[in-house]
This record gives structure tokens, sequence and C-alpha cells, in this order.
């Protein structure tokens, strides 16, 4: 599994990407939460197969509609 | 108050179609009704009297001329501020956008004004439609119209509030997160997301584009029966617009509840549920029963898992959305919107495609493991009374996060999943304000939800009781 992404990596990250500035506690916040959500899609993203396409998404809701 | 505004929306239909009442009269009660209550509920943004005047006279004159009317010919109906009329403004609730005018006209404006529905005027929302609870910085928070100081729910607050207050009709709304659902709870009103592709969003203010819906805010399911097969279909300009077919919806809602197996999840949806929310989902599954429907306790997929990855979707898009703002007018953006796209500033695109691409997967075996024995499904709204406005403005980030994250938690799962669900209102919480139970069904399953909530308002009259302001 990755590591975490911290505080001042954080801060960095935003600040060369966006051009934004981030507080100590508010990057943080949001480093945590990353590791919480990159997690989940790390686990979902072994279970997914290659063939998968985000498009897919409305085809597959029209299949399973009951006729 | 005119007895008119407490006519259903398909009933001042027939009436004006019937020259019982002319549009001209029931627009000029729903304006006189809007003017009473903005200055205690605030729901609109911009009351369009002159022109929604002017359009119902020219409705008065094609019933006189026997001109062909569509079923909701001359009905006055107001809309979140979000729905795109050419050359028209549009703010989405945000200072940022309060002289936007966009080029195009939204799909189900056009659909609605086919349909001979009249434009009342523009509603209050969450600023760009990003909070679950009403409150708007810029134009003033949208106020819960059985008790001010408490919040409608968002972001369709205006449409929620000015359709329970009775100064108009019908309004739609959109849902990315419970944004319909939330704010129809709160208010005691009915209020569908349909189906991810039911319905356009051709020209709406995007909020993220793998979960927004249009949906419609009622206080009758019938009602919201007739306005979604109205605006439902697919539409050449949102390739996600579905071809599947749009049944009648109206005639599906006399079918009954026998046979109907309505599920209720052992786990998960009830957790922390207050007593006085326990007790009235008891009560409507009662009713349900006794109209013939078969309860069946079962087992769900834990939701935990599948709001994370709903949150990196969200977080992603809306931040794609508003990053620029936040760059180059923070200070004209609330906090709330810009600690939500703050959040998605630095998820991965990979993580992001990761979680999009499992969503088919997930969605399939949600369906296969739950409507294997099910119609549909019965959780409550909100697991809590509505709160106050007080109490759900927080200053601080990481309280704005755990906030949104709690109103959601019974909402969000279903954007997820793409998957159609309807509030319908359930009783009044210890602290008299609406509670609502969510009925949600396999995709395109609009028909079979309408029908039990249909049924469901047949028996009880929470629908029918009016705030007073």
């Amino acid at each position: 599994m990755p590591t975490n992404v911290d505080s001042e990596a954080m801060r960095r990250l935003v600040a060369q990407l966006r051009g934004l500035k981030l507080s100590r506690t508010r990057a943080a916040h949001l480093a945590k939460e990353l590791a919480r959500v990159n997690a989940a899609a790390c686990i979902e993203g072994a279970r997914n197969d290659f063939n998968d396409q985000p498009m897919n998404f409305t085809v597959t809701l029209a299949a399973l509609a009951k006729r | 108050m005119s007895d008119l505004l407490n006519m259903s929306l398909c009933d001042v239909a027939a009436a004006i179609r019937r020259k019982r009442v002319s549009s001209l009269e029931v627009t000029r009660a729903c304006i006189e009704r809007a003017k009473a209550v903005q200055p205690t509920i605030n729901c609109f943004i911009a009351l369009e009297e002159e022109e929604a005047l002017r359009a119902a006279r020219a409705a008065d004159r094609a019933v006189t001329r026997g001109a062909k009317l569509g079923v909701l010919h001359g009905v006055p109906l107001a809309h979140k501020d979000m729905f795109y009329r050419a050359g028209r403004v549009c703010s989405g609730g945000s200072k940022i956008l309060r002289n936007y005018r966009p080029m195009v006209t939204a799909t189900v404006v056009n659909r609605l004004a086919a349909a001979g529905a009249l434009w009342l005027g523009r509603l209050n929302m969450s600023e760009l439609a990003a909070s679950p609870t009403g409150h708007n910085p810029f134009f003033g928070d949208c106020c819960n119209p059985w008790n001010p100081a408490h919040i409608t729910g968002g972001s369709s607050s205006g449409a929620a509030a000015s359709v329970a207050a009775r100064a108009c009709y019908g309004a739609l709304g959109s849902d990315t997160g419970g944004s319909v659902r939330l704010p129809a709870a709160a208010t005691g009103v009915v209020g569908l997301k349909p189906t991810y592709g039911r319905v356009s969003r051709h020209a709406i203010l995007p909020r993220a584009w793998s979960f927004d819906t249009v949906g419609m805010l009622t206080r009758t399911v019938r009602d919201c029966a007739r306005v979604t097969a109205v605006i439902a279909g697919a539409d050449p300009y949102d390739p996600t617009a579905s071809s599947v077919p749009v049944p009648e919806y109206e005639h599906e809602l006399g079918l009954g509840l026998r046979g109907l197996k309505i599920g209720v999840p052992r786990k998960h949806y009830y957790e922390d549920v207050t007593s006085d929310v326990r007790q009235a989902m008891k009560e409507s599954l009662a009713v349900l029963r006794s109209l013939g429907a078969r309860i069946i306790e079962l087992d769900v997929p834990d939701p935990q898992h599948t709001i994370l990855l709903a949150n990196i979707i969200g977080q992603v898009e809306s931040s794609a959305v508003c990053a620029n703002w936040l760059r180059e007018r923070p200070q004209d953006l609330s906090l709330v919107v810009r600690t939500r796209t703050e959040a998605g500033l630095s998820i991965p695109a990979v993580s992001y495609l990761e979680a999009l691409n499992a969503r088919s997967r997930i969605t399939a075996e949600f369906i296969r493991s739950v409507f294997r024995r099910i119609d549909a499904l019965h959780v409550p709204v909100m697991t809590t009374p509505v709160p106050t406005r007080a109490e759900t403005m927080p200053d601080r980030p990481g309280e704005i996060m755990a906030m949104l994250a709690s109103l959601t938690r019974n909402t969000r799962p279903f954007n997820f999943l793409g998957l159609p669900s309807l509030s319908v209102p359930a009783g009044f919480s210890n602290n008299d304000l609406p509670i609502a139970f969510q009925l949600i069904g396999r995709p395109f399953s609009e028909g079979v939800i309408l029908r039990i909530g249909h049924a469901y308002q047949g028996e009880t009259d929470w629908h029918v009781r009016e705030p007073e302001i």
C-alpha cells in the first residue's frame, strides 16, 4: 500500500500545482483525508478489471433496469 | 391565504384546463403568497412578476381559443437558480455568478415550457449547490417554513421552501449528494432524485458531473410523477441522458402495492437514528404493510466504503468546476465552497478514475444482492430531527466536512449507485419539524417508487399539512 502524504508535502503540492497557500492545520487535515480516500481507491483499483472504463456506468444502469 | 394555493399541481392544472379558474388568478395568488412569505423564509432570489403575469394571460387566451394544452398548462412553477435560460441571469446562488448570463437554455426548462408551465422566479439555493444545509452568505439563508430558526436542507433550499410555503406548485432542484431529498424531507414536501441519466442535465450549473441529477419537488407524489414524465428522456445535448423509454408514471400510480416487496436494511442506515425518526419509520412501514406490501428485513452492503469513493469523485469534479475561482476570487467564495474545493485538488487522477471504474461493478453487486429480493428499499432521509441554522453553521473546515458527512450519510450512497430515490413526508419530530422516508429502486424504476409513495399519501395526510408562516 502507498505511504501517506504528510502535511508539508500537501502544502507544497497545492502551492506548486495550484498556486494556493494552505495553513498547516488545513494541510494536515487534507493529508489525512487524502490518505483515507486514496486507500479506498487503491482497494478498488485492485478489484477493477482492466477493461473497465468510466463511460460504462450509464450503460450498466440501463442493463440493470428490470425489464 | 387563497384556497387555490392548497390545491395540488395536478388539480390546479385540471381547474385551469376546465376554465374553473384562470391561470392569471392562480399566478396572482402565488405572487401574493411569495411576497408575503419572502421576508420570513427568503426562498426567492428573484420573483419575475410581470413576465409571469404576461405568460398567465397568454395561457388563458390559449384556453379560451381552444388550443391544444400541455399537461402543465398555465401552472406557475419556480426553479432553483441554476437552470439556464439564454440571455437571462442565473446566479447559482453565488456572488461570482450573480450577473452570469448563459447563452443556452436548459432542456428541462424547454420541456416544462412546452408542457405549458409558467416561470415564476429564480429560487434561493446553497452557493454553487455545495452545501446540504441551505445557508447562503450572499443571498441570505433560506429558512424552514415550519420554523425559520431551522435549516431547509440544501442545496435546493428555495425549491423546497417555496413549495412547502404554497408560493408555487412545484420546483426543479438538483441532487448530487442529497440536494433534492434533504430539503424535501426537512420541509415536508415530496422530492425525487431520478436515476442518473433519466433526466437531461444540459445547460444546468454543474456540481459534480458523475452524480448530478435534476429532480422535482412538489407537494404530492402524483404531481411529481407528472412533472417527471415531462422532463425525462433522451436528449441529444446530453450524452448521459438515457434512451430507456419513459413510462407513463401517472398511469402506474393506481396499481396498488399488493405483491410489492419493500426492504428495510438491518444495519447502517438506521444507526444513530433518534427515537422520533425511528418511530415515524416504523409507522410508515405499518401503513405500507396495511396496503398490501410485504416488508422484508435484509442485509445491505455497508455504505461507508461507497461514501469514500463518492467523496473522491465528488471532490475532484467539484474542484475542477471551482478551482479557478478558488485561486482568483477566494474572497468571493464561502468557507464551505473553499473547503470543499480544496479537498479535491490533491487527489490523484488515477484514484479518481479507479473510483469511477469501480462504480459499475459496485452498483451491479448492490442491485444483485439487494434488489434480488425486493422492489424498493425504505430508509430515513435524515437520521435526526432537522437541526437549526445556528447548529449547522460551522466556522472551521474540519467541522464542515463532519457536518456534510453526517447530513448526507443516507442520501449520498444512492448518488454513487445512480439509483432513483424518492423522499416522502412521514410525520413530525419532537421539535415539530418534518420527517421523511426515502424509497430507493432499481435503475429506471421511478414508476415503482412513485407508486409506493402515492399509495402511502392516499392513507396519510402529512403532505397536506401546511406550515404557519
